[in-house]
């Protein structure tokens, strides 16, 4: 069952006279129990991406669907409760002045689900799942490390019992050791109660561990997305194939030989007629700059660039 | 020859918590040393003592810390200046501290380049756009006059570090420099500092978290925990071979490394904070090769198998522990 759906959204922000496209026409489809990861370089558009999934904040056009339901008008707020997002920090996201207890407990008191004993003795439950100790209910932020703090950032979005959870680099700022307890948790989390996560991350080897389905994005474009495998082992796209060349691996075999950078992103502010790529594609041509290249089926992904067949394979 | 830089039994307090007990450290010419270990273990604190950049609560305590042979230890921050001259950089964590907000990135790398060179004006901005374009800032002739907060992170981060090859240092110390930057433009900071290494015999000691990029660009590597030395070897034996339960416990919870397995290996607990560390061994609480003799004693720094560990049981290279009772 698709839980979350993406329909050719853009998101524009107004800069000065000029309009910055920070998303510009994404689609996706997210099926419950199943991880999409999307991926790309600082600016390209994906936490944008997320605030518009989790309905943070509204497409400027296209459509989000959330359970199969257009997020458009009343229904917006209730669908909402159904997708809900964890960030990269989570000591900004916990007010420093409450508990965890009453962090978790606010979700439901808002919502009025249940009675407050019942809404304690949910938020007791979701503390032993998440991992931690009974007495971390009414300690406070400051009182955690940077992974419980994750746990409980975790805990809270699950309060609701959403379908989604959007993560936003849920494990970014954590050490290697406490990444793999948090990542685990994210797993087990899923098995249980059938989740779906819309994962944002730019560290592809999370990506591989995590993800089912990846979406390689580039100055706001879809640049290439299908099965994480077909995606990760067999980039089509120029791009994709940089960032994996330039992706460093302990595992030598790992390692692509040469990559040779150069150019630099276009701005974001000014339209861009052709493929968004062309200023660092090693294979552009006179068509790339004039005609934008559609996402379409190129063996099992779907890659936006006009060359995609041609482009030889690692 | 000596080394370029050379520390040896680095002790670093702040009131009673020891941030860093016992770090030996040697960097010479044209070797990149690479230093990794988790938040906090005491990365950061040790090179900012050899660099004598601490806060004055930081008590400093060393058999040798000296710079091309000549002693650091002693001298006054004037004479450490002197000594450090434009001959030891150091790329800083937080790309915020080492850049005036009040001046144009531009202006500030050319007084970098005006305190080693008496070259003319156009000569030095030149030479400015270059070092910003070699460090991969885009439209390096428009950035000169950005002032920091008109660029991102990464920009700043970027300004830094062309900042700090200016005057072609012979050692740079590098804390974290990529850590803000997109694999791709990473990959080309990492590839400029490792060619002026190669070029210029330049000494590098580059501090990181990511195993990723240790393994790509050390020639030996320091593992650190809880202020200590855990580890120290070649790298390429090291990610073979880690002799160490801590660093194999590290690169087992490495995503790439567990390909295809749900669940990854993780490291049980949490690492020791002020008022826990244990009498023994600092990693005997999360260890799944402890021993009551780890509880009981602190490990020396020894050799075994060509690595220098401090466990009382080196792994083999089964990953079992030598010498541990049955
Ligand atoms: N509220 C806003 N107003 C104006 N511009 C915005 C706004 N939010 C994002 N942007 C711009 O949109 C683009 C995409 O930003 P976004 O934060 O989505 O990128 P990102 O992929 O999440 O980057 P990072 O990896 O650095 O987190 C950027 O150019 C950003 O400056
Ligand atoms: N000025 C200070 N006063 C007191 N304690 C400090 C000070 N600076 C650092 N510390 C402590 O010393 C320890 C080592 O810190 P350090 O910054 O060296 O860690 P690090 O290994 O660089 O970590 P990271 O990977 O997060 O940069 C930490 O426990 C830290 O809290
Ligand atoms: S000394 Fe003991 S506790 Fe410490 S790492 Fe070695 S085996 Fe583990
Ligand atoms: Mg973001
Ligand atoms: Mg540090």
């Amino acid at each position: 069952m698709t839980v979350l759906e993406a329909v050719n959204v853009v998101r524009h922000y107004p800069v000065g006279r000029k309009l910055l496209r920070a998303v510009d026409g994404v689609s996706f489809q997210l099926a419950a129990g199943r991880t999409l990861a999307v991926v790309g370089e600082s600016g390209c558009g994906k936490s944008t991406l997320a605030r518009l999934a989790a309905l943070m904040e509204p497409p400027t056009a296209g459509k989000i669907l959330v359970t199969g339901q257009p997020a458009e008008g009343p229904a917006r707020r209730t669908l909402q409760l159904q997708n809900q997002m964890v960030f990269q920090n989570p000591y900004a996201s916990l007010n420093p002045r409450r508990t965890i207890g009453e962090a978790l407990i606010e979700p439901l008191t808002i919502n009025r689900r249940g009675t407050r004993p019942e809404r304690i003795a949910d938020a007791r439950q979701m503390l032993d799942r998440v991992g931690l100790r009974p007495e971390a209910f009414d300690r406070y932020p400051h009182q955690f490390s940077g992974g419980q703090r994750q746990r409980v950032a975790i805990a809270r979005a699950l309060m609701l019992r959403p379908a989604v959870v959007t993560a936003d680099e849920p494990v970014s700022a954590l050490d290697v050791s406490v990444q793999a307890q948090v990542l685990n948790l994210m797993r087990d989390l899923q098995d249980e109660l059938g989740i779906a996560y819309l994962f944002i991350s730019h560290d592809i080897s999370v990506v591989r561990h995590m993800a089912q389905d990846v979406l390689v994005m580039y100055a706001g474009r879809p640049a290439e997305q299908g099965d994480a495998d077909a995606v990760l082992n067999r980039p089509r796209h120029p791009y994709t194939r940089l960032l994996l060349a330039s992706t460093p691996f302990v595992d030598p075999a790992r390692r692509a030989t040469t990559v040779a950078v150069r150019g630099e992103p276009p701005s974001p502010v000014d339209p861009i007629p052709g493929c968004a790529f062309t200023s660092r594609c090693p294979h552009v041509t006179e068509q790339c700059r004039t005609e934008r290249p559609l996402l379409r089926l190129v063996d099992k992904q779907l890659v936006a660039c006009h060359y995609a067949e041609r482009i030889g394979l690692y | 020859m000596s080394p370029l830089l050379e520390v040896r039994n680095l002790t670093v307090d702040f009131g009673s918590f020891h941030a860093v007990e016992g770090v030996d450290l040697t960097v010479a010419a044209g070797e990149v040393l690479c230093v990794v270990g988790e938040s906090g273990s005491g990365k950061s604190v040790s090179m900012l003592a050899v660099m004598g950049l601490l806060p004055r609560t930081g008590r400093v305590a060393a058999e040798r810390v000296a710079f091309q042979g000549a002693d650091l230890l002693h001298a006054t921050p004037r004479g450490r200046r002197r000594l450090i001259g434009r001959e030891m950089a150091m790329i800083f964590q937080e790309p915020t501290t080492s850049l005036n907000p009040c001046y144009p990135i531009g202006w500030q790398i050319a007084e970098a380049l005006r305190a080693h060179y008496a070259a003319p004006r156009a000569e030095i901005r030149g030479r400015v756009v270059a070092l910003l374009g070699q460090v991969g800032v885009p439209a390096p002739e428009q950035r000169v006059r950005a002032f920091p907060h008109q660029l991102s992170g990464g920009l700043n981060q970027r300004a830094m570090i062309a900042m700090a090859i200016a005057c072609n240092p012979a050692l740079l110390i590098a804390d974290e420099p990529t850590t803000a930057l997109d694999v791709t433009v990473q990959k080309g900071v990492l590839d400029l500092l490792v060619g002026l290494q190669r070029e210029r015999g330049m000494g590098l000691v580059l501090i990181t978290h990511d195993m990723g990029v240790v393994a790509e660009t050390a020639q030996r590597v320091q593992v650190m925990y809880a202020g200590q030395v855990m580890e120290e070897q070649p790298a390429a034996p090291l990610f073979a071979h880690p002799r160490h339960p801590y660093t194999a416990a590290l690169l087992d919870a490495l995503p790439e490394r567990a390909e295809g397995k749900p669940r990854l290996p993780t490291i049980p607990g949490v690492v020791p904070g002020a008022d826990d560390r244990p009498a023994g061994c600092l990693f005997a609480p999360r260890c799944r090769f402890r021993t009551g003799q780890c509880d009981a004693e602190r490990p020396a720094l020894r050799m075994a198998f060509g690595a220098r560990v401090r466990c009382h049981y080196p792994l083999d290279d089964a990953g079992q522990p030598t010498g541990r009772p049955a």
